[in-house]
């Protein structure tokens, strides 16, 4: 059931505590009740039914580092079923690639494999209506660019058709269900626990603050505000059992550059059906260009995704010389950005302000931080992209002097998309690089889980809820099954 | 029963095999194949010195000539 600020709570004893209703509280839940019905499930929501500005001011902190020029509040929401609220629709599964360690890098890899995932990729495209995923729709060869054995790999990207919206799309489930209690306009401010196991959750709803007790409780609240709950949680409390050196370290964003923001536009020159390279709203697929993982290993680069948009077989005529453009037949123009992987670094890391939000938590700064050599290595990649496409004959791409690609270039004129937050709680084999284990379990804690992008080990080029879906399914069946 | 000793390596087995089907000398064959892989290994190494940049766009250098000398007529 669905209960509203104004109305008393009736059960203070849960089985389990999840604190956000955005994608992956909700898919977690309802998916745990499928394995095991008769759990008693408490969703903690500080926003309510629709964004207002009041809860969205509860995401008090700033962005200290020039690099990310967009508004702390922004791209994020406090409401139930979350950023599904605002959610462009796209994702894509990480690669195999992603989760082996990398030698050249100084942290990288995940404690769990794509194999271990793949499964649940499955059901969160059910619940993301990733139709294409599901039903394996996959190109023909003759409508691709002929990139085979180049060093750039055509990965497809899927859509959500119609964009699932969480909280729409399963407000009538959650409000029938006789298992799950979702609290509205409440926030989790503070927990205690007696030696490894966390017992109770006070939350602060309607400006009176509440004790609710739990077997298990699952943190689900975004890619930053998860470091920032387990931060205060920490400040105020001690005594809690998890440490709290690597909350909030290895910050990533995988950022949307535009290297040559007055012209960005890429032509290509075979035959090939833009259909699949572009994305409109009718789509539910598409391919974006990515670094093969041999080029990347034998250069030490970070991956690459060149998204394409807008085709045009007419904007070219002013462009570039007839001479040039009718040695290749058709040519299509489009326009196009770059999502860029980060390498982690220690240095990226958030601190807890000295100002509170109105229920009482301390806000968050967070420090991004670039890798020293991770400009270089973005500037590298791209210009092979456009070497490779050049040497295939298969396209031209218009970029501007290379030299724009500096940390200093870069952190001037920023990034205009970095709104997927991961990697702050991240998941790892030891403690000594994250904060969670393979199964999303705090290092230090016996019944405190941890889900959504924070969780990523590494960020890839990947949109992130896809994954986070994923995960969350993954987490539900692994505490159903091992630890009830 | 052959000695351990006398025992041919299975790689080495395999490379004698590959040679009497591509009419080489085993030798010849290594060689060839080391030559594969440097070849292999040079395709991942990036090669943007290639390209020549003519008003931000990427062009080989014949196509970057020819751009020049349309920007220079171009009003």
């Amino acid at each position: 059931m669905i209960v509203f600020p104004s109305s008393a709570l009736k059960n203070t004893d849960y089985d389990i505590v999840v604190v956000g209703s955005g994608p992956a509280g909700l898919s977690f839940s309802e998916s745990i009740l499928k394995v095991k019905p008769d759990l008693r499930i408490c969703i903690l929501e500080s926003g309510g039914i629709e964004i207002n500005e009041n809860t969205q001011k509860l995401h008090l902190g700033s962005f200290l580092n020039p690099l990310v020029k967009e508004d702390f509040q922004n791209n994020r929401a406090r409401v139930f079923g979350g950023t599904s609220s605002m959610w462009g629709g796209e994702s894509a599964t990480l690669e195999e690639d992603d989760f082996e360690e990398k030698p050249y890098f100084d942290v990288s890899g995940w404690p769990i494999k794509l194999n271990e995932l793949k499964r649940y990729y499955t059901d969160a495209a059910g619940y993301l209506r990733l139709t294409s995923y599901l039903e394996n729709n996959q190109p023909k060869d003759e409508f691709l660019l002929q990139l085979t054995g180049s060093s750039i790999k055509q990965k497809l990207w899927h859509y959500s058709q119609p964009v699932a919206r969480l909280g729409k799309d399963r407000r009538e489930a959650i409000s029938n269900s006789t298992q799950i209690d979702l609290l509205l306009g409440s926030t989790a401010v503070g927990i205690k626990s007696s030696g490894k196991k966390i017992n109770s959750i006070n939350i602060q709803r309607s400006s009176e603050t509440t004790t609710i007790n739990a077997r298990f409780l699952v943190l689900a609240a975004g890619g930053i505000e998860n470091p920032r709950c387990l931060l205060n949680w920490k400040s105020s409390n001690p005594d809690l059992p998890y440490n709290n050196d690597n909350i909030g370290r290895f910050f990533s964003v995988h950022p949307y550059f535009s290297l040559n923001p007055a012209q960005k536009i890429l032509l290509f020159s075979k035959n090939h059906d833009s259909d699949w390279y572009h994305w409109g709203d009718e789509k539910k697929r598409k391919i974006h260009f990515v670094l093969s993982e041999e080029v990347r290993s034998a250069n030490k680069w970070e991956n690459l995704a060149l998204m394409l948009w807008n085709p045009s077989s007419t904007e070219l005529q002013n462009e570039l010389p007839k001479s040039i453009l009718d040695t290749y037949g058709k040519a299509t123009h489009y326009e196009f950005n770059v999502m860029c992987d980060m390498r982690l670094t220690s240095e990226s890391h958030m601190s807890l302000t000295q100002s509170r939000d109105s229920t009482g938590l301390r806000g968050i700064n967070v420090q991004m931080q670039l890798h020293p050599k991770t400009p270089s290595s973005w500037a590298e990649g791209l210009y092979h992209m456009a070497t490779v496409l050049a040497d295939m004959n298969m396209g031209r791409v218009k970029l501007g002097a290379k030299e724009r690609f500096t940390a200093d270039y870069l952190y001037e004129h920023g990034t205009w998309g970095a709104h997927h937050h991961m990697c702050a709680t991240r998941m790892s084999s030891t403690d000594l690089n994250g904060v969670v284990d393979k199964d999303c379990l705090v290092f230090g804690t016996d019944n405190l889980y941890v889900l959504g992008a924070s969780t990523f080990s590494t960020a890839s080029v990947a949109n992130p809820t896809f994954t986070v879906v994923a995960l969350a399914i993954r987490a539900a069946e692994h505490i159903a099954k091992h630890r009830m | 029963m052959t000695s351990p000793s006398r025992r041919i390596n299975p790689t080495r087995r395999l490379i004698i095999k590959l040679a009497f089907l591509v009419k080489l000398s085993p030798l010849a064959l290594v060689q060839a194949c080391n030559r594969s892989s440097e070849v292999n290994s040079e395709k991942n190494q990036h090669t943007q010195n290639d390209l020549i940049d003519v008003n931000g766009w990427w062009l080989k250098p014949d196509e970057a000539s020819i751009y020049t000398k349309y920007l220079q007529t171009k009003p």
